[in-house]
């Protein structure tokens, strides 16, 4: 490109301004070094934080499932124990008998029923209660009905009921027998 | 291209692309220096991909180009969220304006430089390419993501504008000295 006066007036004024760039320009491994170590210390952060995001979001999801763990109505043997205590006192039919007796509570038991969640305990406690009220009124109907006898009873009742109630003795000879025939006069 | 010899392209067109840099950043030596680093680690990084299209130097301007507008415009964002104090801008001013060397310092070089600033930016970067950097029209215009017709454009206007505004502020220093030295004159 050939240069009038006034390009070659601007490119020497361009000239001067890059002569004086020069001199001031900061050196390559000055601008490129601590754009590297930049990136170093961009990945290690990456990789802190990543670390630290990951840490707490195991220790959150263990903290959930520690209190939905707790806050589950507790099956411990204590309260087996409570519920079937009072089954057995009533006298239920054979079940009760036939099932396993609740064994001692081991100290190891009997810490995990104290450390377990007091609301959880009263929680299960009101269940068993409600439970209990349940088959004790179905005791009550069934005895009930075994024990029903109709008002007119005593209008069935008839003199012949022992002999129509009672067997014949097989054993008895044939003139006995015969005896009970109709229409025969001994 | 492996890192080594990105690296030694680097290196050698460091000079001229933190000259280039100014220019994007309007001559703000801390801005360009951060443009400059963020170009080196995009590039060391390979989120910025040499393809062999154009020159290396070409496409290494164009980076360098993309990257100050980018930052031009987080910095405005910034400015935008957050009112700078006072005291703040006076620092920041003050680092930007910085002056160097006695060259630096020069009068006509300032001269230039202020009337280089008033020129719209396209105009300064054709300017600066084709007069700074010894880049042809047609490597401007691929520089600049331009057509060479749209850059002979921005190239004769811009010389127009330099060449008024050379012509203005040497007529004000005219006066400025003419009052200073002898103020009844004027």
């Amino acid at each position: 490109m050939e240069l009038t006066g006034n390009e070659q007036r601007i490119q020497a004024l361009f000239r001067e301004l890059k002569l004086a760039d020069e001199l001031s320009t900061p050196g390559f491994a000055a601008m490129c070094n601590p754009a590297q170590s930049r990136t170093a210390k961009r990945r290690h952060s990456f990789t802190f934080s990543l670390a630290v995001t990951t840490a707490a979001a195991v220790l959150v999801v263990a903290i959930f499932s520690l209190w939905l763990w707790s806050a589950r109505p507790p099956r411990t043997p204590a309260i087996r124990h409570v519920a079937n205590a009072p089954a057995e006192t009533m006298g239920l039919p054979s079940q009760a008998a036939n099932q396993p007796q609740p064994k001692e509570l081991s100290a190891g038991q009997q810490h995990n029923y104290r450390s377990a969640r007091p609301g959880a305990l009263r929680i299960a406690a009101r269940r068993q209660a409600a439970m209990l009220a349940g088959r004790r009124a179905e005791i009550r109907h069934a005895a009930a009905i075994s024990g029903w006898q109709s008002p007119t009873i005593a209008l069935l009742r008839s003199p012949g009921d022992d002999v129509l109630k009672s067997l014949p003795q097989l054993n008895e000879t044939v003139d006995e027998l015969k005896s009970f025939l109709p229409g025969r006069s001994n | 291209m492996d890192i080594a010899e990105l690296k030694d392209e680097l290196e050698k067109h460091h000079t001229a692309s933190f000259g280039w840099a100014l220019s994007c950043c309007r001559r703000d030596r801390l801005a360009a220096e951060e443009v400059l680093q963020t170009v080196y680690l995009k590039i060391l990084e390979g989120k910025a991909r040499f393809g062999g299209e154009a020159t290396f130097r070409t496409w290494l301007f164009a980076v360098i180009r993309k990257t100050a507008a980018g930052e031009h415009r987080k910095s405005l964002l910034r400015k935008l969220r957050f009112a700078v104090s006072p005291a703040e801008a006076r620092e920041t001013g003050s680092a930007a304006d910085e002056p160097v060397n006695a060259l630096e310092r020069s009068e006509t070089r300032l001269r230039f430089q202020r009337a280089l600033e008033r020129l719209p930016g396209r105009q300064r970067q054709v300017m600066h390419l084709v007069f700074y950097e010894d880049l042809t029209l047609r490597e401007a215009g691929e520089v600049m993501g331009v057509s060479i017709g749209s850059a002979r454009q921005h190239y004769e206007r811009g010389k127009t504008r330099l060449r008024k505004y050379l012509g203005e502020t040497e007529s004000d220093y005219g006066v400025n000295w003419k009052r200073t030295e002898n103020p009844g004159a004027v």
